[in-house]
């Protein structure tokens, strides 16, 4: 009923829920993961097409013309620490950034302002976006076929790559279609040198 | 359509698996086997922690007592932790202890407020061995006081025995739900190492990537509704939740236990049908939320602030859910969402967390809400009120009411004193109302145990940290006392079902008075604030400004 007599359950409970919760709880995953999908446990560490070292999962900056390019990152593509600009849609200044990334991509691209996709204006929420929508993807089709001098007849090339790499969930709850970006400039390198 | 339909799916296949596990959480706390398997397991594993057999029945102050020690000793054990972090990790800067115990706190509450990003402020030995066992226990606690509540309502004089309750909760739903979790996080890409970083920390761009024990500590913070990253932006990190599988599962998890709880609660007074009423009006608040929020982001929100493989159907979900159900992991950006779906984020937690709500937590705060729901039928039809025979007399209406306003008082409270400090009104990151819903949603994201943010606030100074360990406190403890102290002066008290006629406890009717006094005491005490942040912006951007 005290206090007192609760001290010695409650201190046992603190140093057996450390153990059990604590240590040998995150150890039996490591072990099970390890075990079972060593790669995916030790964070997916790979090697981009352009010798960058990194992880499958985390985006990178892509900003060269002749490759798929990845959204804008508050970070930068920082991964010390993640974060996101947070950002109000009601702020002046989201309403700038977007204004000044549409209009040059608009250039870049050939497209009007308005009608570049919507993830290529704005920036993540974690800072290390890995994917672009397929909508995104495609738009940078013509501007990837300039920069590496290929003719307009191996757009259906490009076109094969991104959809090889876009990810569709079965339902939107769970997801929205994706797709990955270094795995696209990979499949670039490869198929169209 | 499609979404709308996506909204009712997820919530289906959530109160789908939450019967299953309500039924067995229901045998785990009420109906725990005396003989068998699963008898002796138990005998011998509290031997082996404790070195005792099970504990005897307690009475419900002995209950509280026994709780508020239990949570004392593991805040002043993780206080240690988190100061003592240097002794094995000489790289990270070193902490002020109002930013350590502002973790503390916020661990041991489940509320899991975060001012730092875990990936540059923590060792991935202090994530495992302090973070993630305080995960496992408030967990564990916010079940235990609910386990408690519903044997006195059951006419139990005694509320059990909060060592038996805490060890049984960890170990026979908790730890086995984590582990299947955590594994497949790990298939699916979810880091789970002891290195720190990818590289060793000398990635030859000078850019590498923070790493650790993830998937363990994530799958807990998702099921406990704890909601504690391991990186800043929580799940919305690429390694956090890295496939739709991930996310979808995180999802999941955010509403399955707090859901199985209730389930649980109807099992053990045998009321079945009022449990599902008390599922239908979660449900209506939660979808009704949601489809407000879907409504605003599709015509005026956009992808600021969302990852694209997980878009934007499933950052209004999860926002919803991890508002309602008191759990604060982020898949998107709160900050960024258009003003009406950040109401919406608002008005979830107001409500005190009951829709859905913390594991444990939701079901008990809930119980305070039905309680007054049939209080004021009862006054409107001229009897003594009753609820699952009952009486609710002056003096049992005491706590109830404590524990309903003690939270929205102090919200008021606290925003009028953040809005007074000018070294807290500095660090909001924007102007107008936006700014006011920073402040706004921090002191409800803490009185509200939830955790999650409007993260453009810079929540690490002493300011800050001080009104949000305030507010963590009284929200749990504010609510948990006055839930045991009911307890208590009901307990024993002999369960007759009165031959008056009394207010149904379930059907339609039930389901509509309860949301409308969910609605009336919660969202409309902290109407003025709400009208003068989101609502104000929503108008705002409206006409262009």
């Amino acid at each position: 009923m005290s206090i007192h007599t609760n001290l010695l359950p409650a201190v046992r409970l603190a140093l057996w829920s450390t153990l059990v919760t604590g240590l040998m709880y995150t150890l039996l995953v490591s072990a099970v993961g390890h075990g079972i999908a060593p790669w995916h446990a030790q964070g997916s560490p790979i090697e981009f097409a352009d010798g960058r070292k990194g992880s499958y999962f985390v985006g990178v900056d892509w900003s060269n013309p002749a490759y798929f390019n990845s959204r804008p990152s508050a970070s930068g593509y920082s991964a010390i620490p993640s974060y996101a600009t947070n950002l109000a849609p009601t702020s002046e200044k989201y309403r700038d950034s977007v204004r000044a990334r549409a209009a040059t991509l608009g250039l870049s691209l050939g497209l009007e302002p308005r009608s570049v996709a919507a993830d290529l204006v704005t920036s993540s929420a974690s800072g290390l976006d890995p994917h672009v929508s397929p909508m995104a993807a495609r738009q940078q089709v013509p501007r990837i076929l300039k920069a590496r001098s290929l003719p307009a007849s191996a757009a259906h090339i490009v076109f094969a790559i991104i959809d090889e790499n876009t990810s569709v969930a079965p339902n939107r709850f769970a997801g929205d279609s994706a797709v990955h970006v270094a795995s696209m400039n990979a499949s670039l390198d490869c198929r169209l040198p | 359509m499609s979404d709308v339909l996506a909204i009712l799916l997820f919530l289906a296949i959530v109160i789908g698996a939450a019967i299953p596990i309500g039924w067995w959480l229901n045998r785990i706390l009420f109906q725990f086997p005396e003989t068998g398997r699963l008898a002796k397991l138990d005998v011998s594993l509290s031997k082996l922690l404790t070195g005792k057999g099970h504990g005897s029945a307690q009475s419900v102050k002995a209950y509280l007592v026994a709780l508020l020690v239990c949570n004392a000793v593991g805040l002043l054990l993780l206080f240690a932790v988190l100061m003592c972090q240097a002794l094995w990790d000489s790289s990270l800067p070193s902490m002020p202890w109002y930013g350590a115990l502002n973790i503390a706190v916020s661990f041991v509450t489940n509320t899991n407020w975060q001012w730092y990003s875990g990936e540059v402020t923590l060792s991935p030995w202090t994530q495992a061995l302090g973070l993630t066992v305080q995960n496992f226990v408030s967990a564990a606690s916010g079940i235990a006081v609910l386990a408690a509540l519903t044997r006195t309502l059951a006419g139990r004089k005694d509320a059990g025995n909060l060592w038996n309750d805490m060890r049984r909760i960890i170990l026979y739903i908790l730890l086995p739900l984590s582990i299947a979790v955590a594994v497949v996080f790990v298939v699916q890409g979810v880091p789970q190492t002891f290195t720190a970083w990818l590289y060793g920390g000398s990635s030859p761009m000078g850019a590498d990537i923070p790493v650790g024990p993830v998937a363990s500590q994530v799958a807990i913070k998702q099921l406990g509704s704890n909601g504690g990253g391991f990186y800043g932006v929580n799940s919305a990190h690429p390694l956090e939740n890295p496939t739709w599988i991930t996310n979808a599962l995180q999802q999941w998890g955010l509403l399955v236990i707090p859901a199985a709880c209730v389930v649980a609660y109807g099992l053990a007074l045998g009321r079945k049908k009022h449990a599902a009423a008390v599922l239908a009006a979660m449900s209506a608040l939660f979808v009704t939320g949601a489809l407000v929020m879907w409504a605003s982001e599709t015509q005026y929100g956009g992808m600021e602030g969302k990852d694209v493989r997980i878009g934007t159907t499933s950052s209004v979900i999860w926002a919803a859910a991890t508002t309602a159900a008191s759990n604060g992991s982020v898949n998107a950006m709160h900050s960024s969402l258009s003003p009406l779906a950040g109401f919406v984020t608002m008005a979830n937690m107001i409500t005190g967390e009951v829709i859905f709500g913390g594991v444990g937590a939701g079901m008990y705060g809930m119980t305070l809400y039905i309680i007054l729901a049939v209080f004021l039928c009862g006054l409107m039809i001229g009897r003594t009120p009753e609820y699952l025979g009952i009486k609710l007399t002056a003096e049992r209406m005491k706590p109830v009411l404590i524990g309903l306003l003690l939270p929205t008082l102090s919200i008021l409270v606290l925003v009028a004193t953040a809005l007074l400090l000018p070294g807290a009104r500095a660090v909001v990151s924007s102007s107008g109302p936006h700014a006011l819903s920073e402040i706004l949603y921090a002191v409800l994201s803490a009185v509200g145990n939830n955790g999650s943010a409007f993260a453009g606030l810079s929540a690490g100074g002493i300011e800050w940290t001080t009104i949000t360990s305030i507010g963590m406190l009284v929200g749990r403890y504010g609510v948990i006392i006055p839930v045991l102290l009911f307890a208590h002066q009901i307990s024993g008290t002999s369960v007759v079902p009165s031959n008056t006629v009394q207010f149904s406890t379930h059907g339609p009717l039930f389901v509509v008075v309860l949301i409308g006094t969910i609605v009336l005491i919660g969202v409309l005490t902290a109407a003025p604030m709400l009208v003068l942040g989101p609502v104000a912006d929503h108008l705002l951007m409206g006409v262009g400004q």
